[in-house]
């Protein structure tokens, strides 16, 4: 083929590029990659041409988990029995016998009608829109000290830790469900074959089909970290024009137990495995320690109870500090470690001193 | 904060992580359409769950195209897969399961829509979607490739496609059928007008995209 001519609309209907966009095989990977490094000058037109066939999507009625399984029950027990045929046109004796139903059937057409007409009314006023469906976004924030559990609209539920942010839209669309994630968040994804979930951070996407993971994307951290605890998922660099000059890594497969280490500074990748409780129990409330640092136990307890942590003496301290507290508070916390470590402490308001006396 | 169940779930995932939940475990995920399809004709009634679940979801979504009524939809499909079970033993022989199945569903759906447009209910809620294509705002979040002012012209360029380019769209870019499949979804005499059909619906996007 001759894809150094191509323009873009020839590509999008060049049937191997289609293939390696929506169903990549490692051939299809190994090809298009190295054309793209062999062609640097066909790069813009390809990686357009690629995000112009992964945005395009159709308005369209989503079933639910629900759906799935009635509809499954009824084919399971062979009987065509709310065909529509019998529905709509014949007036079976034991159709009418539901009153409730046919009642309930003629506010919706009634709804239905008065939406029609408000929506038609305020179309007709407006100036069309930039997207077609304008989306809602809805933004779910937890400052210092507190967490909290979400459900989002397709049954994926998930922890986000204190000094997060989530954002996700009113309703996915019928393509993938995409949410923007800063800070910390243990996610358990609802099962859904065809329709992808995505976390999208600053550097980062997180692509999953159904799984559980935690995510720990702080930007003051050193690392972005992805645990993978069961399923499987894609760990993926956003790619931009703009940032040609930055390392890139290739996408990452992680499989459960495995933890990927993305460094912020220099955008080099690590793959390792996670220790459960060091990194996943806090959204049970648990916090835990293994070999931390001073630095390591200041960020935590900082964030879990909305302090400031200040070290007033003994700056060369070596901490190597293990401990594991269940929903236990500050005070009884730093009584502990203070034990271990030799410190005495004072708490004001927001703040803590911890002192030691030689 | 944490609801007691929701715990006690999340515990057994993580403590048998060995059961990957979505990996497919089924013998059929790496087996060719026409042996799955054989298997389901010959009464295989693991190979009937697996062609339920890799489409019902695709045929739902689809069928929403012509009529968005969910219950209807969910009677179409339902008539369809009975139908299929019925009569399993004499179905022809497929390559295509998926080709097979939106044939199948287009032809009921039409049916169902055309009762209900010469019934005297006709309103709103039996229109269909009528292939309406987008740009996902969403997946745009990602890849940031093409400007503001960009997208709001291909916007507007996507609500110039005729409901005919926007059906072509949906086989060959948001289902990935090749040509000939979606000559087949469309009636076509051959090939070459499958490929004008896809050709013209991108003749709309490439003069807002790459005016050249």
């Amino acid at each position: 083929m001759n894809y150094e001519n191509y323009h873009l609309e020839d590509f999008l209907q060049d049937e191997e590029f289609k293939r390696w966009v929506q169903n990549p095989d490692t051939e299809s990977e190994i090809f298009w990659k190295n054309w793209l490094i062999s062609h640097p000058n066909q790069r813009e037109t390809i990686l357009k041409a690629r995000e112009l066939l992964l945005a395009l999507d159709f308005e369209a009625t989503v079933p639910d988990e629900e759906d799935y399984k009635e509809v499954l029950l009824n084919i399971l027990k062979g009987e065509a029995s709310t065909s529509m045929a019998q529905k709509q046109v014949g007036a079976r004796p034991n159709y009418f016998a539901n009153l409730h139903t046919m009642i309930t059937r003629l506010a919706g057409v009634i709804i239905i009608l008065i939406a029609t007409l408000v929506v038609y009314i305020q179309t007709r006023e407006q100036p069309a829109p930039l997207i077609q469906a304008p989306v809602k976004y809805i933004t779910k924030e937890n400052p210092r000290g507190q967490k909290s559990q979400i459900s989002l609209p397709d049954g994926t539920v998930l922890w986000l830790n204190s000094e997060s942010r989530l954002t996700y839209p009113e309703k996915f669309t019928a393509r993938q469900r995409i949410v923007e994630l800063k800070g910390e968040a243990f996610f358990e994804v609802a099962k859904e074959h065809t329709r992808p979930f995505v976390v999208q951070m600053n550097n980062l996407h997180v692509v999953a089909l159904g799984t559980s993971f935690n995510i720990s994307a702080f930007p003051e951290d050193q690392n972005v970290a992805v645990s993978l605890v069961s399923g499987k998922v894609l760990v993926k660099e956003n790619i931009s024009t703009k940032d040609l000059h930055k390392p890139h890594f290739e996408d990452v497969v992680l499989a459960p137990g495995e933890k990927l280490l993305y460094d912020l500074q220099d955008f080099s990748i690590r793959k390792s495995y996670y220790d459960f409780k060091s990194d996943i129990v806090w959204k049970d409330g648990t916090i835990y320690f293994e070999n931390a640092s001073f630095r390591e136990v200041k960020n935590k307890l900082e964030r879990w109870f909305n302090v400031k942590i200040i070290l007033k003496n003994g700056v060369g301290q070596q901490w190597n500090y293990s401990g594991e507290f269940q929903r236990e508070s500050l005070d009884r916390i730093l009584q502990r470690i203070g034990f271990v470590e030799g410190f005495e402490f004072q708490q004001r308001d927001h703040e803590v001193t911890i002192i030691y006396e030689n | 904060m944490t609801n007691p169940d929701l715990h006690k779930n999340l515990k057994i995932e993580v403590y048998a992580p060995e059961k990957s939940s979505d990996e497919r475990p089924d013998a059929f995920a790496s087996k060719g359409d026409l042996e799955i399809w054989r298997n389901f004709k010959r009464g295989n009634e693991s190979a009937f769950t697996f062609i339920y679940r890799q489409y019902f979801k695709k045929l739902f979504t689809f069928s929403s195209q012509f009529i968005q009524d969910k219950e209807l939809i969910k009677d179409c499909i339902q008539d369809l897969f009975i139908e299929l079970r019925k009569n399993r033993k004499n179905l022809s022989d497929t390559t295509s399961i998926k080709l097979y199945l939106f044939k199948s569903i287009k032809r009921k759906v039409i049916v169902c829509q055309k009762r209900l447009q010469t019934n005297s209910l006709n309103i709103q809620k039996y229109f269909g979607h009528d292939f309406k294509v987008t740009l996902s705002a969403e997946h745009l979040m990602i890849n940031r490739q093409l400007e503001e002012q960009k997208l709001r012209q291909l916007n507007m360029a996507l609500k110039k496609l005729t409901k005919r380019q926007g059906e072509v769209i949906y086989y060959y870019f948001y289902e990935n059928m090749d040509y000939g499949q979606v000559m087949e979804m469309m009636d076509l005499k051959n090939i070459k007008s499958a490929r004008n059909l896809v050709y013209k619906a991108l003749k709309v996007l490439k003069s807002e995209v790459d005016p050249q």
